[in-house]
Parts: structure tokens; C-alpha cells; sequence
């Protein structure tokens, strides 16, 4: 019986070209109704400052302050989840890993409530982004902390640390939503929720950044995130430095979702649920996973905002809602296909 | 887990055994796991590590391949091919030292190729000769048929064999004779996989002087294929010999439990009843 | 790619991949082939399309009679059922797209008003855009009304009037100078909030010329022995509910210890009329409130 597989390198252009597709629909796409070649010939104006389109000014705003940021930040941002995932599913050996199970998105869902909450509203843009992404390194490297002995991380103790810091952190959440006036609470519960709608130049460019780094080394670690997989000592046994590796995977993912959570808030699901699906077609190996995940990870991500703008409109729905209206069942037919598949 | 160690000196720098284990002591609190005090594995040799469950086989397989010691207790105390253990680069260390683990916690489905390719990781070589590799040692663990079969489909025995090319694969591009540690090889297979194993351990050993330790149940195994017995009770090697030597009547009873009863065939060897 | 792979490929190609590529085109040519109609609203100049993201702005501008004119308000702001506004969504989080797909000459809003690229988005396009602070007082009141009917081009007149009328009789009424006073919201089953200094409660009783007992900003939960410790005379709901003080006594019999039970001085208030600071409703219920003490 052969395996069902899809063989990566047939699949990598076709993805590209939907989502090259995705991106085109995404930019012409949205509560006011533009005409897409001229959107696409003003894109090709900012760019290369010609005057060739025939929108108006304020149409012009339309499609290069608003829509195409927010579509690059959905690439950006869904790329880093789905990498960070998948990354973290090899290191805890388990398919059902998060990238925020090291603590990151708790970590930073406390930080960006202490700038809600506490700090002055008017800075909002500034601190919430800082505070977020300061949060989520420290708790991890506290998650970390706390899992570390001399013989190494066990992942074990790695994923209860993740567990009990996040209970923590919710507690102190919770604290701040009560003292918290209305007005934080909303903002603190909207952030919560996900929104690639606040993308400054700054924030795409340190985002695309990360994302350029964090591919790089992910994927040249690649084939030992696979040794990875047989198990610890199996994999020290063939000459892989471990827990540097462990370290430094962790360190990344920190990094990756942090800079991910600060920019766009708490968006669940896509680290999850991507990985999953590209395993699904192209299988285990990390090498050609982790790319296709990348690719997955930023059309879904885009076909989730695009969503998420165009339903309620005029009003949009935060992106988060939409990922776990749409990740919550699929992940339960996964959770239900494996269990068919252990009968 | 809490380590006693004590210190002894002396690096061997004897250039001849493959594998020499100076002195190693592991315990946790008041029990000793393991207390062996210099031990020595030729290449070219099969040698059989025995004893009753608990006797401290694993531990010893921990301890040589440096799960179980921090190390600084490593320097003096393993070293291969005349060099400490802990001196040798880790993916030097990997073509000349492999393990077979009694069982693998590998749960993703990768095809058997892929799980068999990931024994390249320590070697350098192209592509193509690397898909050598990994047919060649697929043909000798009798897997080739299961090439592009998902793993997690597998039965146990056939998981085993598949990590057994693996590891193969791992110690083909070694300078020196590599070290095989096989913790229990044959406990999942069937009869005809079990001899065809050792077999091949065996022309491992005789035919490209390889040194190969295997942790096994079945004595009269031991004494079939093996040239050398490492027997194990209580954490110590109580006695190492030849196997005739070692599987003696009352030694078995002293180990084991029972008086077997033993039968010399042509060939000079025991079979135990 | 060798002949199996390339086996493979076709295979899965034809059964997976090609109707899954095939459905996406189609769907793009549709959703694309409608979008090339330029569909613009085009506003004349008289006509005006309001947006308002304050519930107090927008209730001014339904009172100046410009309800027909609102294409767009924010969740916290009511319109009378006859006009359909669409929603935009929370004030503090407004989707820039959203808003100038309305295509709006103005677009109304308090301090609140965010987020900040939404605001960027705005000015970039260069629509009006005019933002009130919330009324914490009479004054501030007329002025947002004064603001409201200059840009556009209406008189306000006879709203400014009532509401300094209402001032008015609120001034003449000095028995309640200094009363000890508390604004209370009662969320059945849920417990009791208070409204501290700053809050729009607040407001409502700085206008009655009463002493908020609490020394606290914003809303806090407080309980019935805390309320109990502040012995106040009076005694606000804000509820929607007509029978608010029987239930909020019943549920905290020990309360009628308080002057302002034992002197039946607990008043309920429409709290929707406080949403955004002191509006003209607030005003109205000022009045009634200062006639029942």
C-alpha cells in the first residue's frame, strides 16, 4: 500500500499561483466596490510613483493604506504562526502542539493588557505592541526557566510550566479586566480577539524581517527537527546537539510569535491547523513541510481577514473569531479522522 | 536521579579495544544500578550482554553512550577506539557509535525510506550515494519491500528493522570499526527474523570487523552467534568470557534461577534445555 | 521528478487539485467580473451623508432633525426606527474601509474615536471630520449642539434653548445642594456597580447638584455593606427596568437602612441616556429627577 502523498515540488507552484490569486482578490476586495485593474495599476503607481490609475484620491487611500497592508500582514503574520507550529509540533513530538504552548501568547496577552489597562490610553499604538512582544519573551524564557534542569529540557515539564504560566497570566488578566474602566476592557477583550487592520510600515517591515530569519533557520534545521521526532536520545545518538537545538527552536518561535501577537493580536489556530493540513498532503518531513506550511499558513490567513472585512461590513470582525469559527470543527474532524485511524 | 561517582584516573590509552570502559558507578540513593570496573570489547567481536531483568544491561548502554553520566565523569571513564567519549565530535561520535533503542517513540507517519534516510544526518554524502546507502542497508534488514509503506503502519518487529537500517545507514562512513549497541534486537521479531539478525551481526563483526553488543534473552542465541558474554547481576559484570565459559550450569542456576540442563553438540558448542 | 512521482502527480492532479484550481478561478471571475462595475455613491453637494460614531452626537442629530441624512452609526449610538443607518461597529474600533466605502461628507465623533490608522485613513482621504468631547455638563452640551448645527448649516436654536431651560429649573432647585448621593447601576443578578468620579453617573449628579459619596474613578463593584458604610440620600438607579428599587431591595433588604430608602428618595434613570456623557435625554431625566426629590 503506498502512501497518499503529494509529491512537494508539484505542489509548491500551483500553491503559489492561488495565492498570488488570493492576493490579487484580497486588494480588490472589501466594503467599498473599486474596480480591480485599476486597484492593481494604482499599486504599480505607489510603487513606482506614476499617476497611471483613474481612482480617485481617497479610492487610492483605499486599496495601498488600507487594503494592501493588511493583505501583506496576513501573509506575514499567517506564514510565522503556521512555521512557528509546526516547529513546535516537532519539538513536543505531538501534532497537537500550538506555538504558543512555550507560553508566548499568554505572555504577550498580559503584557498588551498592562498597556490597555494601565498605561496611558493615547500611546496605545506604541506600548501595546512593545509591552505585548516584551511579554511574550519573558514568559517564555520563565516557561523555559522553570523546565530547564541539568540533564536538559524534558518536554514534559516544559509543556506543564507552559500550562501553569499561562493560568497565571490569565489570573492577572483577570485582575485587570475587573479594575480595568469600560472603555479598557473593551479594547483589551477586541485585542484578544485578532485584527490585521492596524499595520503600520514599521510593524510590516519588522515582520517581514522575523519572518525572513525565522524561515532561514528553521529551515536549515529542518532534517534535525526530523531526527527530533525519533525521540531525544535517538536523536543525540545521531550527532545532534539537542538541547542547543531545543534552545534555540524555542527561542525563535519566542521571537517569531511574539513579533506575530504584538503586531496583530491573539489569532488561534492557524499554527495549529495548517501544519496539520500541509502534513496531510506532503507528509512528515519538516524540510518541505515547513515552506508549504509558510505558504498555507499566509493564503488562509488572508482568506480568513478577507472574511473577516467583508461579512459584517461596514464593521469587520476581528480575524480571530473567524480562525476559531472556522479551525474549532476542522480541528475536531482531525481529532475524529485519527481516531478512525487508530480503530 | 543521583550520581556517585568516584574518581579514577587513568585514560586508556590502549589503541586496541574498540569500546573500554574504565570504572562506572550508577546508583540512585542507596541502589546500585551499575559497578563495572573495566571492560574491554575487541573489534571484530559479537559479544552478548546478559543477565535477568534489572541487572543493569540498559544502564550500561546508557552509560556508554553518555545518557546517564555528566561529562565530566565521561572523560576517564568510556572511551573509543583509545579516545573519551566525550572528546569525540558529535557527528564523528554518531558514525562510529550506534544504538538500537528497544523501542522507538517515533509517531509521525513517515514513510520507512525517510526513516531509514534520517541516518545520513551524520554522514556527508551526495544524494545519490546516500540513496545507496539507505537501499543497501534496507536489502540487509530485509525492509526493502516496505520502502514507501508509512512507518506507523508497521508491526513492531518490522519498526525494529527499519530503526536497524537506520542505524546502519548512520555507522556506514565510519573511519574506524564502529561500536553497535543493540538493546534487545530480537524481542519483537519471529524466529527466521531473530537468526537473520544475528546473522548479520555476526558478518558484521567476522567480515568488517565490526563490534557489536546485543542485550539478549535467549542464551542459546548467546552461545550460537556470539564470541564473547558479558554477564550482568546486579549492576556488576559478575563474570565475561567466552560463552562456554560463562553459561555454565551453575552459574545459570546462580543468575537465573533454574539448573538447565546443557547438551554439547559436534561443533564443540552447548545448547541449553 | 521520475515516471512513479510524475504517476502520482497526474493522478492527483486531475482528482484534487485541477477542480479545487478550477472552482477558485471561477469563483475569482465572478466576485472580479462584479467588482469591475464602478459601483461609487455619488454624493451631491446638498445632500449628506453623516456618519457618527458618538451616541450623543447622534442623538443631536436625529433631535435637528438630520436622521435621514446618518449613513452610518456606531454601536452605542440609537436611531428611531424609521431610519436604517448601517452599522459600523465600535466607536473605539472603526474599520478605515468600512467607513469610506459609506462614502460620507462628514463624519462625526467624541475624544474616543480610534483606532488610529482608521483616523489616518480619513484624513488621507480628506473627509471632514469632526470630533465633540463628551458632555459632562450643560455647557459642554450646547456647544457640541452649537458645533453640530454650524457644520451643518442648521439652526440649533431651539434645542440650546431646551436645554438651558432645563439648566435652569436644575439651578433653581437648590434643596438638593450637598445630599449625599449615589449613581448606582444594577445589573440583575450581577451584582451592583457604582459610579465613580469621571464617569458619565457622575456627571448626572454633579448636575443635580448632588455630592457623589465616592471617592473612586470609574465604575466599581461595591457591595451592599459598602453602600450601606456611605449612608446615602439619595439613592439612582440606572436601569432599564421600571421596578429596578423594588427588586434592588429585595435582593438587599439591609439597604433600607440607608436615609435614602428610609426618605423614599431612590429614583431609577434611563441609563441607555447616559451612554455617552450627559445628552439631551440625560437632560430631560435630570429635570424629572429634580422634580421627584
Amino acid at each position: 500500500m503506498n502512501s497518499r502523498r503529494l509529491p512537494a515540488e508539484s505542489l509548491t507552484l500551483p500553491l503559489l499561483g492561488v495565492l498570488v490569486l488570493l492576493v490579487a482578490w484580497s486588494v480588490a476586495s472589501g466594503p467599498m466596490k473599486l474596480p480591480l485593474t485599476q486597484s492593481l495599476i494604482s499599486i504599480w503607481d505607489g510603487v513606482f510613483g506614476s499617476e497611471l490609475s483613474s481612482l480617485q484620491q481617497y479610492e487610492k487611500v483605499v486599496v495601498w493604506d488600507l487594503r494592501l497592508p493588511r493583505t501583506i500582514l496576513a501573509l506575514l503574520v499567517g506564514a510565522l504562526l503556521a512555521q512557528c507550529g509546526a516547529v513546535m509540533q516537532g519539538i513536543f513530538r505531538n501534532p497537537l502542539a500550538d506555538p504558543g504552548i512555550i507560553g508566548v501568547a499568554s505572555g504577550a496577552a498580559l503584557g498588551a493588557a498592562i498597556a490597555i489597562v494601565v498605561l496611558p490610553v493615547d500611546y496605545q499604538y506604541l506600548t501595546v505592541p512593545f509591552c505585548s512582544f516584551a511579554g511574550g519573551l519573558l514568559t517564555t524564557w520563565l516557561v523555559y526557566g522553570l523546565a530547564k534542569n541539568e540533564s536538559g529540557t524534558s518536554v514534559v515539564i516544559l509543556l506543564l510550566a507552559g500550562v501553569a504560566i499561562a493560568a497565571f497570566s490569565a489570573a492577572i488578566i483577570g485582575f485587570l479586566s475587573y479594575i480595568a474602566n469600560d472603555q479598557a476592557l473593551r479594547d483589551l477583550s477586541l485585542w484578544q480577539m485578532g485584527s490585521l487592520a492596524s499595520a503600520s510600515g514599521f510593524d510590516l517591515m519588522l515582520t517581514g524581517a522575523v519572518l525572513v530569519i525565522v524561515m532561514v533557520v528553521f529551515q536549515k534545521k529542518a532534517n534535525a527537527l526530523n531526527a527530533l521526532l525519533l525521540g531525544e536520545a535517538e536523536a543525540r545518538h545521531l550527532g545532534i546537539e539537542v538541547e542547543k537545538l531545543k534552545q534555540q527552536f524555542i527561542l525563535i518561535t519566542a521571537i517569531g510569535v511574539g513579533v506575530a501577537v504584538s503586531v496583530s493580536g491573539v489569532i488561534g489556530f492557524v499554527g495549529l491547523v495548517v501544519p496539520h493540513l500541509v502534513r496531510m498532503m506532503v507528509g512528515p518531513d519538516h524540510r518541505v513541510l515547513l515552506p508549504l506550511s509558510a505558504i498555507v499558513g499566509g493564503g488562509l490567513l488572508l482568506l480568513a481577514d478577507l472574511g473577516a472585512r467583508t461579512w459584517m461590513s461596514p464593521a469587520e470582525l476581528p480575524v480571530g473569531l473567524v480562525t476559531a469559527g472556522l479551525g474549532a470543527p476542522f480541528f475536531m474532524v482531525l481529532l475524529f479522522q485519527r481516531r478512525q485511524g487508530m480503530m | 536521579m543521583s550520581i556517585v561517582s568516584q574518581s579514577s584516573n587513568v585514560g586508556f590509552k590502549h589503541s586496541k579495544p574498540a569500546l573500554s570502559i574504565g570504572h562506572l558507578d550508577v546508583s540512585v540513593g542507596h541502589k546500585t544500578l551499575l559497578s563495572v570496573d573495566q571492560l574491554a570489547a575487541e573489534s571484530g567481536q559479537l559479544i552478548a550482554l546478559l543477565g535477568a531483568n534489572g541487572a543493569g544491561k540498559s544502564t550500561l548502554f546508557k552509560a556508554i553512550t553518555g545518557e546517564m553520566l555528566p561529562d565530566d565523569v565521561q572523560t576517564s571513564r568510556v572511551a573509543l577506539h583509545g579516545k573519551s567519549i566525550s572528546q569525540w565530535q558529535p557527528q564523528q561520535l554518531a558514525r562510529h557509535l550506534g544504538v538500537l533503542p528497544q523501542a522507538s517513540q517515533l509517531s509521525f507517519p513517515f514513510t520507512v525510506k525517510e526513516v531509514v534516510g534520517l541516518g545520513l544526518i551524520p554522514l556527508t554524502a551526495s544524494r545519490s550515494e546516500g540513496q545507496r546507502l539507505v537501499a543497501d542497508a534496507m536489502k540487509q534488514t530485509d525492509t526493502t519491500q516496505f520502502a514507501d509503506r508509512i512507518y506507523t503502519q508497521l508491526s513492531g518487529g518490522e519498526r525494529q528493522r527499519v530503526h536497524l537500517a537506520r542505524v546502519l545507514v548512520q555507522l556506514s562512513q565510519a573511519e574506524h570499526s564502529p561500536v553497535l549497541l543493540l538493546d534487545e534486537p530480537t524481542s519483537a521479531q519471529d524466529l527466521g527474523q531473530q537468526h537473520q539478525i544475528l546473522n548479520l551481526a555476526k558478518d558484521l563483526c567476522h567480515q568488517k570487523g565490526w563490534t557489536v553488543i546485543a542485550i539478549l534473552h535467549d542464551l542459546n542465541q548467546a552461545m550460537r552467534y556470539c564470541d564473547q558474554v558479558w554477564l550482568l547481576q546486579q549492576g556488576r559484570v559478575i563474570e565475561q568470557g567466552v560463552p562456554n565459559h560463562v553459561l555454565t550450569e551453575s552459574i545459570i542456576e546462580r543468575v537465573w534461577g533454574y539448573r538447565p540442563e546443557l547438551v554439547r553438540t559436534e561443533g564443540g558448542r552447548s545448547v541449553l534445555i | 521528478m521520475n515516471r512513479k512521482n510524475l504517476a502520482l502527480f497526474r493522478k492527483t492532479f486531475f482528482e484534487h487539485l485541477a477542480p479545487a484550481m478550477a472552482a477558485l478561478l471561477v469563483c475569482s471571475v465572478v466576485v472580479f467580473g462584479s467588482l469591475i462595475s464602478v459601483g461609487k455613491a455619488n454624493a451631491s453637494a446638498e445632500v449628506q451623508r453623516i456618519i457618527s460614531t458618538d451616541a450623543g452626537t447622534t442623538e443631536i442629530l436625529v433631535a435637528l432633525g438630520q436622521g435621514e441624512s446618518l449613513v452610518g452609526i456606531d454601536v452605542t449610538s440609537s436611531v428611531p426606527e424609521q431610519f436604517k443607518p448601517a452599522k459600523v461597529g465600535y466607536h473605539r474600533q472603526l474599520a478605515a474601509e468600512g467607513l469610506l466605502s459609506l462614502a460620507p461628507t462628514l463624519v462625526f465623533g467624541s475624544e474616543h474615536i480610534g483606532p488610529k490608522t482608521t483616523l489616518d485613513a480619513l484624513k488621507s482621504a480628506n473627509t471632514q471630520l469632526i470630533l465633540q468631547p463628551t458632555a459632562t455638563d450643560s455647557t459642554q452640551l450646547i456647544e457640541n449642539i452649537q458645533q453640530v448645527a454650524n457644520a451643518l448649516n442648521v439652526s440649533g436654536d431651539h434645542l440650546v434653548s431646551k436645554v438651558q431651560t432645563a439648566q435652569d429649573i436644575l439651578n433653581e432647585s437648590s434643596t438638593n445642594r450637598s445630599a449625599k448621593a449615589v449613581f448606582l447601576l444594577y445589573l440583575e443578578g450581577r451584582g451592583l456597580k457604582q459610579a465613580g468620579l469621571g464617569t458619565s453617573g457622575d456627571s448626572l449628579l454633579n448636575l443635580l447638584g448632588l455630592q457623589n459619596v465616592s471617592a473612586h474613578p470609574n465604575y466599581r463593584s461595591v457591595s451592599a455593606e459598602g453602600l450601606m458604610a456611605m449612608q446615602p440620600e439619595v439613592i439612582l438607579i440606572g436601569s432599564q427596568n421600571p421596578k429596578a428599587a423594588e427588586a434592588l431591595l429585595a435582593q438587599f433588604p439591609s439597604l433600607s437602612h440607608t436615609p435614602a430608602v428610609k426618605n423614599n428618595k431612590v429614583l431609577i434613570v434611563d441609563a441607555a441616556a447616559l451612554v455617552s456623557g450627559i445628552s439631551l435625554k440625560a437632560m430631560e431625566e435630570a429635570v424629572r429627577v429634580s422634580e421627584a426629590l
